[in-house]
């Protein structure tokens, strides 16, 4: 694996997190990564050849419940986290036509 | 009598018997608060008037208990004031995860715990600090300013339950609710020097408790005594239609066989050497041994166990987390609800808004986990991680086929001084390393009082079980504290 991260990748990594990062944070998180990367890198040392993954320690089923309907909350109380509201709908930027 | 450092138990007894009403309660803990807040910054919401209110109805409803209007006997939490960590939902009382992403989000539903506690009548004081998104060991990541430790304002409370934490150990409340994803429920409570108790995964619904690493998280408790956990557990424990990863079987009745012995024979209490002889604090190590000492005087078999994988724990634990949380952390966009802050088109207002929203921490955090699932990375991190987990899960079935509990450490230092870690996020991640190994096999543990260092700053020792085991570990825990004397001891804020 390798052990050091260049400034690249870390406006790659950011691009993907879609975050903006200042130069000073630029710069503080090509070492903080590196290092911390240095550090998990010795998970390398185990053997896990022929080792199954756990994503889940709970073993895992599908739980089904009765299709009933019950009372939505209110209206109100639902938009009132939006960010911005348009009558009685949540107001977003446009998506469409984006790259 | 001081209210405020008796055991949620002792009050609710009081309760029940007339000695004590909620409002002389409530108004005990939030004098204290309204004395304490302003050096120790555990709250991040305090909810007076909705307490005040509650605590109205809690008596009414003892009333007419007492006084036979009514037969059915309130629950022992009924006219209890609790605080809640600010990354479980409250509803109607801001919601703010330590982050100013969310800092004006106001729930509409309660989580299943806070609905549950509010449906046995408890008190809701307020919501407690936390590291941004509960990623943290310190509190200091928080954007509403660090938490300062009780027993020593320069120190940190641990992370990220240390609002909670803190709260409890400067007697502001009779218990509280953290969570615990790599041991934010336990680290805190030993750093503070009070019980800290991490359910089985599953063991507590995670419906309204805002996601970190989703296969890691658990609600737990902060308390005076092991007792008082165990009534917290047992109101918040158990199935939810809401969670279909908790655990379908109804949770036992943990009290009933709290008091049922007063020494441990028969129990077999795992050690592992290594770890105890590993680069703790000396002190930590000390009380940690006298701990152990004490639970074979108490009649325990002490028995040596080999966790061999625990010790690359840290490494899978951080790569796993972080994943989690990068996904978990994408649905904060600006676009349905949190702060926004828009730009000139739709990806300049996803980069503005999370830019801005998050801290340096969470920031870190997310390029990690974003990195560990990136194409080219992902089997060597990312699967690899998840393959070390079911290495550690194998060691913990192994031991516990052998031992019922397994004793240790819960940090390697007693609380570090605010600032300390700060610059270097890998020293705070090493502050997890006991705690963390748990979370990812899925077990429950406690965080119980074991002593003092020389500059009097309170040690834990933590106990383990197999899953869904919190009977015994309870039982076993109420043991040793019934024979030792380190829980009641109280930071002395008040004077």
């Amino acid at each position: 694996m390798v052990s050091t991260i260049s400034t690249n990748d870390i406006v790659r990594i950011a691009e993907l997190a879609r975050l903006h990062l200042t130069e000073i944070e630029l710069e503080s998180f090509s070492k903080d990564l590196s290092e911390i990367l240095d550090y998990m890198n010795q998970i390398d040392k185990v053997d896990v050849s022929d080792v199954k993954l756990t994503d889940s320690t709970l073993p895992l089923h599908t739980i089904l419940r009765p299709d009933e309907v019950h009372e939505s909350l209110p209206l109100e109380q639902l938009l009132s986290n939006a960010a911005e509201i348009d009558k009685e709908c949540f107001s977003v930027p446009p998506v469409l036509g984006e790259s | 009598m001081d209210l405020t450092y008796q055991s949620l138990a002792m009050v609710s007894s009081l309760l029940s018997t007339g000695d004590a009403t909620s409002v002389e309660l409530t108004e005990a803990c939030l004098n204290r608060i309204d004395s304490s807040e302003p050096r120790i910054n555990a709250f991040v919401t305090i909810s007076s008037d909705l307490a005040m209110q509650q605590a109205t109805n809690a008596d009414i409803a003892w009333q007419n208990w007492i006084n036979g209007k009514s037969k059915q006997k309130p629950s022992p939490l009924n006219g209890v004031p609790l605080a809640i960590k600010d990354v479980i939902c409250v509803s109607d009382i801001v919601t703010s995860a330590g982050s100013t992403m969310l800092k004006d989000f106001v729930p509409p539903y309660d989580s299943t715990a806070s609905e549950r506690l509010r449906d046995a009548g408890a008190i809701f004081l307020g919501k407690t600090n936390t590291d941004e998104f509960a990623m943290g060991s310190s509190t200091e990541n928080s954007a509403f300013g660090p938490t300062h430790n009780p027993w020593n304002l320069e120190r940190v409370p641990g992370g990220s339950s240390g609002g909670s934490a803190a709260a409890v150990s400067a007697g502001m409340t009779y218990g509280a609710l953290g969570t615990d994803t790599g041991g934010s429920v336990r680290q805190p409570a030993a750093m503070c020097g009070v019980v800290g108790l991490k359910p089985t995964y599953g063991r507590v619904s995670r419906s309204g408790l805002i996601a970190f690493g989703s296969s890691l998280d658990q609600i737990g408790t902060l308390t005076r005594t092991v007792e008082d956990a165990a009534i917290l557990l047992q109101t918040i424990s158990g199935p939810d239609p809401k969670d279909s990863t908790t655990i379908q079987e109804q949770p036992p009745d943990y009290l009933e066989m709290l008091s049922s012995s007063d020494n441990l024979k028969g129990i077999r209490v795992g050690v592992e050497n290594e770890q105890i002889m590993g680069s703790l604090q000396p002190e930590v190590e000390n009380s940690v041994k006298d701990a152990i000492k004490m639970l074979n005087h108490l009649g325990a078999e002490i028995v040596p166990v080999q966790l061999p994988h625990t010790k690359h724990a840290l490494e899978a634990y951080y790569l796993i987390a972080n994943a989690e949380a990068s996904a978990n952390l994408a649905r904060y966009d600006g676009i349905r609800f949190g702060q926004r802050c828009t730009g000139n088109n739709l990806w300049e207002t996803y980069i503005n808004t999370r830019s801005k929203g998050f801290g340096k921490e969470v920031k870190r955090r997310i390029m990690l986990g974003t990195y560990a699932l990136t194409a080219g990375y992902y089997e060597d991190y990312y699967l690899n991680a998840q393959k070390v987990r079911t290495l550690v899960q194998k060691d913990f079935a192994k031991a516990f086929s052998e031992v019922n509990i397994i004793v240790g450490p819960v940090t390697p230092t007693t609380a570090f001084k605010l600032g300390e870690k700060m610059e270097d996020p890998l020293q705070m991640y090493l502050s997890d390393v006991f705690t963390l190994s748990g979370n990812l096999a899925g077990i429950p543990g406690i965080s119980l009082p074991c002593g003092f260092d020389q500059s009097g700053l309170p040690i834990g020792v933590q106990l383990l079980g197999p899953a869904c085991g919190e009977q015994q570990l309870l039982t076993v825990a109420h043991i040793y504290q019934q024979a030792t004397d380190w829980h009641k001891h109280t930071p002395g804020l008040e004077h």
